[in-house]
């Protein structure tokens, strides 16, 4: 019933409580009397009717506020045909249009994300058939298959091959780096030994270490064994040992040190190279970032190596920080005049390791 | 049965130049067969029955997962011919795919130089039983 009709009710019905008191007592109280039930009666009556809607306004209230939070599973069940339960009807249209938008927006970014992938996919097919193309045909004509070749010339298509080499690594990084972004690389742990990883690194950068005449100080300390995606902990190494072979001069020394600490281990990288810029050190872990001092040494790098580094590390519950100019070069090497110079990478691993992580892709390309 | 004592590799590599390099440099050992395309690889490898198939993954016609697979339904000669992938994707979902279909040779083009693909080829080659003990 609607609200108009009931105070008509209530007013028709004290009416006739009005005229059948003044009908039955004919004195004063008597109108008293029945005045005062009329007015208790129409009161319980607007109480009863007040207290209902005020339920239904609680509800739609509370309903309001889950939606607000995103929480549109259920819908306002009111019953009636008065206003409240119109607009509840009202509300509970809304949600099913909001919801169905919701979704397709979500589908539209879900294609969009596989786009991407496929993109990536497609990209690193299409640009590493050519570079893979020209190392193979420089192999075989280098090797003298193809027939014997002067001096000048053998030197120049090794300066090829190395230029080919250095674009391979640029679109292997820039794959890396699409596949964290994108979310879609996978972590498989297993049980690891740091050390032995480090050691295998160092081992694959043994040729560019000697000619250099680079001395790799270890300092290992036992650590346990840890649950880490030995992949992901070398491609770390990898461009840790990188930047410090490339930067330090010849002779110095790059050290590397492995501790268990409380509940983590502890990794330190120190190289002696020209160390990184302050006015340039917030910057060092972003994408494509080079610091100035490094490109007026080495023109080719990527800057995207330490990107890679922290977003594998952090993304693995590890954490990654540096220090330059570096104490713990100095204080190996004992020469004042190298004060100001190099830079020491920290990374602490947590000992109970890396957590699974599906995906269609491995970082290690 | 064979027609020289040299084995026989099959290439398979939508990239002419590619295929080319290969072959140029398997050839002193092996007689060399390519194909183009994955549908000619199966075809060429269910007639002529190489003693080891180099399989390219993105390819026209068939892909060379599906080449993987057609080749291990033949009982005769694919069920047990040694197979090497060859590729410039390295999703752990193909390798695991080419490892259901026993094959753990996957090779990522752009990391492995010419001599050590031919290295590799030599080892697998040797591990194959000479046709006259067999029988």
């Amino acid at each position: 019933m609607k609200l108009s009709n009931k105070i008509i009710v209530i007013i028709y019905s004290s009416f006739v409580f009005f005229v059948a008191s003044i009908y039955l007592l004919s004195d004063v109280i008597a109108i008293l009397i029945s005045n005062l039930i009329v007015f208790y009666i129409a009161l319980l009556f607007i109480f009863f009717i007040f207290r209902k809607h005020d339920d239904k306004l609680k509800l739609l209230q509370s309903k309001i506020k889950k939606m607000q939070k995103g929480e549109m599973e259920e819908k306002i069940k009111l019953h009636g045909k008065d206003e409240i339960t119109k607009l509840a009807d009202s509300i509970n249209s809304l949600m099913v249009a909001i919801k169905s938008k919701a979704i397709s927006k979500a589908s539209k970014n879900k294609e969009i994300e596989a786009a991407k992938v496929d993109f990536v996919s497609l990209a690193s097919h299409q640009l590493r058939t050519p570079l893979s193309i020209i190392k193979w045909y420089i192999d075989y004509i280098v090797s003298g298959d193809a027939g014997e070749l002067k001096t000048d010339q053998l030197k120049y298509l090794r300066e090829t091959y190395k230029a080919n080499e250095r674009m391979i690594e640029l679109v292997n990084n820039l794959l890396i780096v699409s596949r964290i972004d994108l979310g879609t690389f996978s972590i498989e742990p297993k049980m690891s030994n740091i050390v032995s990883l480090s050691d295998e690194i160092v081992k694959k950068f043994k040729k560019e270490i000697d000619s250099k005449s680079i001395i790799i100080s270890k300092e290992y300390d036992k650590v346990s064994k840890i649950n880490v995606d030995p992949s992901l902990i070398k491609l770390v190494f990898e461009n840790l040992l990188t930047n410090s072979i490339k930067y330090t001069p010849d002779n110095g020394i790059v050290k590397i040190s492995i501790k268990e600490k409380d509940d983590h281990v502890l990794i330190k990288v120190s190289d002696r190279g020209c160390g990184i810029p302050e006015e340039e050190q917030a910057k060092i872990f972003t994408k494509l970032f080079r610091a100035e001092n490094v490109k007026r040494i080495e023109s080719v790098g990527t800057g995207l190596g330490l990107y890679i580094v922290k977003a594998i590390i952090e993304k693995s519950g590890g954490s990654i920080w540096f220090e330059s100019p570096s104490k713990e070069i100095f204080s190996e090497e004992g020469d004042p005049n190298l004060e100001g110079l190099g830079t020491t990478v920290f990374i602490k691993i947590p000992l109970k390791g890396m957590k699974k992580k599906g995906g269609s892709k491995s970082l290690s390309v | 049965m064979k027609q020289s004592n040299k084995r026989t590799v099959l290439v398979v590599e939508d990239q002419f130049s590619m295929a080319e390099a290969l072959s140029l440099k398997l050839k002193k050992s092996y007689k060399v067969l390519v194909a183009n395309d994955g549908e000619e690889g199966l075809n060429i490898g269910l007639k002529k029955n190489p003693d080891l198939v180099m399989l390219d993954i993105m390819m026209p016609k068939m892909d060379g997962l599906t080449v993987l697979e057609k080749i291990r339904e033949d009982d005769s000669w694919g069920a047990s011919v040694p197979v090497i992938m060859l590729t410039n994707i390295s999703d752990p979902v193909h390798v695991a795919e080419a490892a259901k279909f026993g094959v753990f040779d996957f090779l990522v083009k752009t990391d492995w130089k010419l001599d050590d693909v031919v290295d590799l080829v030599n080892r697998r080659v040797e591990n194959i039983p000479d046709e006259e003990e067999e029988e």
